[in-house]
């Protein structure tokens, strides 16, 4: 009698313990699934081809310097897929600058980055059709 | 024990007389109790092993939940921690690749991309206030503002869609009243003509005047004046020209 008392009792501890043992298997799965999120975030350090490709549609073609930067420094290379955006990034840059040296009359830094320029519209590839939007956006209208 | 019937001897095993072969009461009697004892023993055996069975499930259930607690703090922790941690690798990463970085850093130093510069330093958070990349102190903050200033007014163009007018304005003003800080001698900042970033923040001024120029409004006689005119009459020189020239 008093054995079957124990094994009642004991039976319902070991339900608590398993809805307890489930409820937190539940939460380490979360937990898991958040760590694993946060790393993958993380270590995709890199600004993918959409990011790019809004950026240019959106013509906030300041902010494709960043990304291309950044890109650069946490891969430590240029990515040949992303040729052609990181062109139209370098081109904006470029083209701002010439403007500004330009503007200011010093002749052989708007030259430098003239050539720039011209070096990085053949890396725009398909996306050379934004350099009148960039021309346009800077006051450099050809 | 005698037999009851012919009273010859008998013992507590004989379940007959092996005298008169007369049923010996008491052997059955005994035998009987003997099948309800271990009936009882068996079902009392059955019933402890079943509650150490169980007590053990028990065991095994709280370890299993203090198991379960601890990967779920540390979880939490490991969560929290995670970028300070990632930070700590790509820093230490960084000093222990301090020389090829260091010659990608000049390069980009001398070809005047200093946007790249600024992206390194805020990617990798390294010190440069001791160790190896000590020597670009300086020039660490300017191209960080320079960076910010360029940002900003490029910015000024979607105005609408990445900040108001005035917040852009106001970021400008700051960059700006932390970069001629390098010009002040009595600042902390204070960058000596003969230190070897000098004409490097020289360049970096330029070009700040002449972005200022050109996308700003602000005439070559104010910038011209920067270096001796306060934060405040700074700011308002910019504010002013980008407001005119709208």
């Amino acid at each position: 009698m008093k054995n079957k008392l124990k094994l009642m009792k004991q039976d319902s501890v070991i339900t608590a313990l398993n809805v307890a043992l489930v409820f937190l298997v539940i939460v380490l799965l979360i937990t898991i699934l958040t760590v694993r999120t946060t790393y993958k975030e993380m270590t995709s350090d890199n600004y993918d081809e959409l990011s790019f490709s809004y950026a240019i549609e959106d013509q906030a073609y300041y902010t494709l310097l960043d990304k291309y930067y950044y890109n650069l420094t946490t891969t430590g290379k240029e990515n040949p897929e992303f040729q052609e955006y990181y062109g139209v990034a370098k081109y904006y840059e470029a083209a701002s600058l010439y403007k500004a040296y330009d503007t200011v009359g010093n002749t052989e830094k708007a030259l430098y980055y003239q050539n720039k320029m011209q070096d990085y519209e053949k890396d725009m590839g398909d996306w050379s059709m934004t350099k009148p939007g960039i021309l346009k956006s800077l006051g450099l209208e050809e | 024990m005698k037999c009851e019937s012919c009273g010859g001897n008998l013992s507590l095993e004989d379940v007959v007389c092996p005298h008169c072969d007369a049923l010996n009461e008491h052997a059955v009697q005994h035998i009987r109790d003997m099948n309800k004892y271990r009936r009882e023993f068996q079902g009392t055996q059955k019933e402890v092993q079943e509650v150490a069975r169980n007590h053990s499930g028990i065991m095994v259930r709280v370890v299993a939940v203090c198991i379960l607690i601890v990967l779920i703090v540390v979880g939490f922790i490991l969560n929290k921690e995670l970028y300070s941690i990632h930070g700590d690798m790509i820093e230490r990463k960084a000093i222990k690749n301090a020389e090829q970085n260091m010659e990608m850093l000049d390069r980009y130093i001398e070809e005047g991309d200093y946007s790249a510069f600024n992206v390194f330093f805020s990617y990798t958070g390294v010190n440069t206030y001791s160790g190896p990349y000590e020597k670009y102190n300086r020039l660490r903050s300017a191209t960080m503002h320079y960076a910010n200033i360029y940002g900003s007014i490029m910015r000024l163009k979607k105005v609408d869609e990445y900040g108001t007018r005035e917040t852009i304005l106001k970021s400008i003003g700051d960059d700006m009243s932390y970069f001629y800080r390098f010009f002040q001698k009595d600042d902390f900042y204070y960058v000596e003509e003969s230190d070897w970033q000098y004409p490097y923040i020289c360049d970096i001024e330029d070009r700040i005047k002449a972005l200022l120029i050109t996308y700003m409004g602000v005439t070559r006689e104010d910038v011209q004046n920067f270096r001796e005119m306060t934060n405040a009459e700074r700011n308002l020189v910019i504010e002013e020209s980008y407001l005119d020239e709208e």
